[in-house]
């Protein structure tokens, strides 16, 4: 039956579009807000895309360089063993000291997010809950400390990156050991530039250029064990008027070319730690030996 | 709009979206948005309020392909503005090629403003270079691929008519 040529009244269609445009704002203010409703609508996106972004970007993986070639002629049984990825990465993370005595699932980067106008800030991986990794965990490539896992879905998992502008780290700064905090670069009482993070330092005068960060440790097995590296001091600032003692800082890992990154799964501590008793003898401890056994 | 271009355009978000977040895990290179030229076409072609719903839709799909977007439905507002941007640009019967590349490029800079407002909003860094060389590789794309998009759409609704 031919249609009439009259055209239907635009009236419901536009009630559908405002009523629409306002539950997506809606649920960004929500998400903003950090209400679990959007992580559930996030869960389902990746438990219906993830197995597809999985199967394309195994599926498609044609080798970038000749080096690339080379890992992908690395023995099956190798590759078995690295649940899929490739061989030689997967080696250097083992080797990483990140991963020294941790128990760790590897997984490959299969996607980037393209919020971030400078550079990624969220990607994600192909391992999921099926693979032991949960929400909340430290995510590591061989050379250093990436991000936090943020939402899983049964096959794949997101991960926030460092220098994402939620995600700050507590960190130790040799040689001193001064404590101090990590976050976006783009944040801090200074901006840094694109491929730099901002450090906050608790004491003025204790950083030193080209020094080591390394996390500090989170409370009651927090995302983040203590010790691994988060990156070299690159810049002190100088500013007298500054509030707050603060350094940029590289990151170790470089997160625009991310592939082989391992989740840290290590379980948290179950048994109560011994209480311990000095051991120095002189006269110095007027008050000692009260409790002091032996 | 009717059922199989409905399903025609669903399908080609959800591929293109899928491939942009895929190729952008493979290569470092800056990418245009290949999204954005399956809405303007269907915006030119359905107009304000199709372009809108359009917009959302596809919005939508970009910001739950994992790892998502930082704030869940900013995506989607964005498409959808510039689907409605687009859907303004819709002229009856036969369009200059050049009006074509000109809706594409003004989505494309409302699309590259949005990534700008949302970036700013959220702390996150902002490298202008960066969002300028989207911009022009997304309006490139849209002059390019749009009218080839509208015309298949066109031939699939006459196809099936006649």
């Amino acid at each position: 039956m031919p249609r009439p040529a009259l055209r239907p009244d635009p009236r419901p269609r536009r009630r559908l579009a405002t009523a629409l445009v306002l539950l997506t704002a809606l649920a960004g203010a929500l998400d903003l807000a950090g209400a679990p409703g959007p992580g559930a609508v996030r869960a389902v996106g990746g438990t219906v895309l993830g197995p597809l972004e999985r199967v394309l970007s195994h599926g498609t993986s044609a080798p970038p360089s000749a080096a690339g070639e080379a890992l992908e002629a690395a023995t099956d049984a190798e590759l078995d063993r690295a649940q899929g990825v490739r061989a030689a990465a997967y080696a250097r993370l083992v080797a990483a000291p990140e991963t020294r005595g941790r128990q760790f699932v590897a997984a490959r980067v299969v996607a980037v997010g393209r919020v971030g106008a400078a550079g990624p800030e969220r990607v994600t991986i192909d391992a999921g809950t099926r693979d032991g990794v949960r929400a909340d965990t430290a995510v590591v490539s061989a050379d250093g400390l990436v991000g936090r896992v943020v939402s899983v879905s049964p096959w794949t998992a997101d991960v926030l990156l460092l220098g994402a502008a939620d995600l700050t780290v507590a960190v130790r700064v040799a040689p001193s050991g001064v404590l101090g905090s990590v976050g976006s670069g783009a944040q801090g009482s200074r901006r840094r530039p694109a491929t730099q993070l901002d450090l906050s330092a608790v004491q003025r005068g204790r950083l030193t250029r080209g020094a080591a960060v390394t996390t500090l440790g989170g409370l009651d097995g927090g995302p983040f064990p203590p010790g691994l590296r988060v990156g070299t001091v690159a810049d002190v600032d100088t500013d007298p008027a500054q509030l707050v003692p603060g350094a940029s800082v590289t990151p170790s890992a470089d997160l625009a070319a991310l592939d082989v990154v391992g989740v840290l799964v290590g379980t948290a501590r179950t048994t109560p730690r011994a209480p311990a008793t000095g051991t120095a003898t002189g006269p110095a401890g007027a008050g000692a030996g009260a409790g002091t056994a032996g | 709009m009717s059922a199989p271009a409905v399903v025609l355009r669903a399908l080609l978000v959800v591929v293109v979206a899928l491939a942009l977040a895929t190729l952008g895990s493979r290569t470092s290179v800056l990418l245009p948005d290949l999204v954005l030229p399956v809405v303007v076409a269907g915006a030119l072609l359905s107009g304000t309020t199709g372009g809108l719903l359009l917009g959302l839709a596809a919005g939508w799909v970009v910001d739950l392909v994992p790892p998502g977007a930082a704030v869940l439905g900013a995506g989607a507002l964005a498409y959808a503005a510039c689907g409605l941007l687009a859907g303004a640009g819709r002229r009856e019967g036969l369009v200059p090629w050049g009006w074509v590349a000109a809706v594409g490029a003004a989505a494309s800079a409302l699309l590259a403003g949005c990534r700008v407002a949302v970036a700013v909003a959220t702390g996150a860094p902002v490298s202008l270079p960066g969002v300028a060389g989207s911009f022009v590789l997304t309006a490139t794309l849209c002059a390019l691929v749009v009218p080839l998009l509208v015309r298949a759409e066109r031939r699939l609704a006459s196809g099936r008519t006649a």
